[in-house]
């Protein structure tokens, strides 16, 4: 005959030592223990479950916001600012919240906010230089007088083409963000600036020449 | 028009299924309500709506998906509770013994829905039906679902079942099946019989490390996955500058080997011939400005370098990025031509002078002996062909895609890689 209250206690043990002396998940082992700690003192499975409130719910929102707070750490060491931000909103909330349902809409509202955030946060097309390295080309060589019309008509079509792909990018970004611009700040925010491999002056100048083409 | 039904169906399949499940089980209620009105949604925009991409981005802002999946979660946990609040028989042994049947009637159906998608990939994939054997390790997730179910059908209550999953590692054994090691070797050897440049091979040599100093440290041997994930993400992190910045370098080099190309070819004799000047509407009119402009072009390059990296074009033909595609094979030229472009003609090739006539000459010469182009230029697709035909059968790769025709070139093989370091 199985002692069903037993094998329960042993199991609910088993699961809170797993998260014993881990440092990574303090809360996650507060929450087992809390909940170890209620069916130890009970005599009977029926009184374990007219204790147990929500306590079983308690483990899930202290695993998610353990494993934000992993997250988080991560981000902040690679300065991953918006993906950061996102753990820290989801552990604030989490918080809040009594039941695993409400953690599961919660943690799922963020990470389809968190996802609409990465795909709008672009510097494209300003990351790629060729219409910029063009265009210097076209108006800078030094050639016959006779090519110079010529060069300079070259140099205008290269700017139509960065002109559109300014307006292509801002089109596409609308469909996931109305009301998207591009936002020539964002270029010194690390996690861009950290991908373009020129010196500080090379892109100010870099988006001083963008931004005259586009008069913004 | 609409979007597409063959993008709708992939989109929307799941979602409908899931509809009919909740139908199928006779629930109601609110949260039935919203998931009916969340898929209806998503069928309305796909019907108004034309572009995919504005479609996708449409789902997502309205946050559709995480509406019905919200809904449907609120849906079957009311169901769950409603059918344990009718359970007045409290924790009993029948009541254990059916949870336990419950979960591994759940773990038999994933099984078997592994095995069935596995089956339907297959079939539409048709010939190539192997490749899924090796792309795919089904037998790796199977085994460590059967193992867990071998567990439940061992004789035990669900309490003891439950205690030894955790103590056995099983249920991390589940989680770790779905990063294996077989698949990281895969990347590696992808990236080495590619080998576009060094960062790739180091990115996936890393990750396989990560994936195996997790496994030794873990208690059952198994990478914990939030550790791996966030581990890779860091190794991509790590080096995604250095492959901008030796992309970017990459390109400094080589653009200034086509345009010292482009003039010095612009005065040989038959140039109006040959592309790119034969395409152009005037192709004498077009060798003359190759002529007469290609030297300005080459020398604001030059500066444009010289401001991203301090780097002469001589130093740019200096850089590890060079000397890696003339070891990988990757190099268009021959060795002989870019020696000659490299330490005769760059000199020259300055705005309002022209090559002299040996320059010249020897141009000429070099194009009518067909020597200008690298001899070994077919290697990377071999060296590809070999990593391919390892994984999926000999002779796959020419099978399949045709092996590349050896070069038409006469010229000698690259003998020094390190032909301009130190200059």
């Amino acid at each position: 005959m199985i002692d069903y209250l037993e094998t329960y206690k042993q199991y609910y043990f088993v699961r809170m030592k797993r998260y014993e002396g881990n440092t990574d998940y303090t809360n996650t082992f507060a929450a087992e223990k809390a909940l170890f700690d209620i069916i130890n003192s009970c005599k009977t499975l029926e009184e374990f479950k007219s204790k147990m409130g929500n306590a079983n719910e308690q483990i899930a929102i202290a695993l998610v916001t353990d494993q934000q707070q992993i997250r988080l750490g991560h981000y902040n060491e690679i300065n991953e600012v918006i993906k950061a931000e996102s753990c820290r909103r989801i552990i604030e909330k989490a918080k809040q919240l009594n039941n695993s349902t409400d953690l599961i809409s919660m943690v799922n509202e963020e990470q389809n906010a968190v996802n609409i955030a990465i795909a709008t946060d672009t510097i494209s097309p300003f990351d790629d230089t060729g219409y910029l390295e063009n265009i210097e080309i076209w108006e800078q060589a030094k050639v016959p007088d006779t090519y110079r019309e010529r060069f300079s008509a070259y140099a205008r079509e290269q700017k139509t083409k960065l002109k559109n792909g300014y307006s292509d990018i801002e089109n596409e970004m609308n469909k996931w963000k109305p009301g998207w611009q591009f936002d020539f700040e964002k270029i010194n925010e690390e996690r861009h600036r950290r991908l373009l491999p020129y010196p500080d002056e090379v892109i100010l100048e870099q988006k001083r020449s963008t931004q005259q083409i586009l008069n913004r | 028009m609409p979007v597409d039904t063959f993008i709708t169906d992939a989109m929307l399949g799941t979602f409908r299924n899931m509809l009919q499940e909740c139908r199928d089980k006779n629930l109601s209620g609110d949260d039935f309500n919203a998931l009916d009105a969340a898929l209806a949604r998503m069928e309305q925009l796909g019907a108004e709506m034309d572009d995919t991409a504005a479609y996708s981005g449409m789902l997502v802002q309205e946050g559709l998906f995480i509406k019905f999946s919200d809904h449907y979660s609120k849906l079957l946990s009311s169901a769950a509770e409603q059918a344990s609040a009718n359970d007045t028989g409290g924790y009993d042994e029948t009541a254990d013994c059916q949870l336990l049947q419950n979960t591994l009637q759940a773990y038999r159906e994933a099984v078997k829905n592994i095995r069935t998608h596995k089956a339907e990939v297959k079939q539409i994939m048709g010939d190539h039906a192997t490749d899924a054997d090796m792309l795919f390790k089904d037998q790796l997730i199977s085994n460590a679902i059967e193992a867990v179910i071998n567990l439940g059908e061992s004789g035990i209550s669900y309490p003891q079942f439950l205690t030894q999953l955790n103590e056995q590692g099983l249920d991390k054994a589940l989680e770790g099946s779905v990063i294996t090691r077989q698949g990281l070797q895969y990347s590696i050897d992808a990236a080495k019989a590619t080998s576009a440049n060094p960062f790739y091979v180091k990115k996936e040599m890393e990750k396989l490390s990560l994936h195996d100093g997790l496994t030794d440290t873990s208690v059952h041997k198994i990478a914990d996955s939030l550790q791996f994930q966030l581990g890779c993400e860091k190794i991509d992190w790590t080096y995604e500058p250095d492959i901008r910045k030796w992309n970017k370098i990459k390109q400094g080099w080589e653009r200034s080997v086509f345009l010292l190309d482009e003039w010095i070819t612009a005065y040989c004799s038959f140039a109006p011939h040959i592309e790119p000047w034969a395409a152009a509407k005037d192709p004498k009119e077009a060798v003359t400005e190759s002529q007469d402009c290609v030297p300005g072009q080459l020398r604001v390059w030059q500066q444009i370098n010289q401001r991203y990296f301090g780097m002469s074009i001589q130093q740019l033909f200096g850089h590890p990025s060079f000397n890696w595609d003339v070891e990988y094979h990757w190099m268009h030229w021959s060795q002989e031509y870019l020696e000659f472009l490299f330490f005769q003609v760059e000199p020259v090739c300055q705005p309002s002078q022209q090559p002299d006539t040996h320059l010249i000459f020897i141009a000429e010469k070099m194009h009518k002996e067909n020597r200008k182009f690298n001899p070994n230029i077919n290697l990377p697709t071999k060296r590809f062909a070999s990593f391919f035909d390892d994984y999926f059968g000999e002779g796959e790769f020419a099978k399949r895609y045709g092996m590349p025709a050896k070069p038409d070139s006469n010229a000698a093989v690259w003998s020094n890689k390190n032909l301009f370091t130190g200059i």
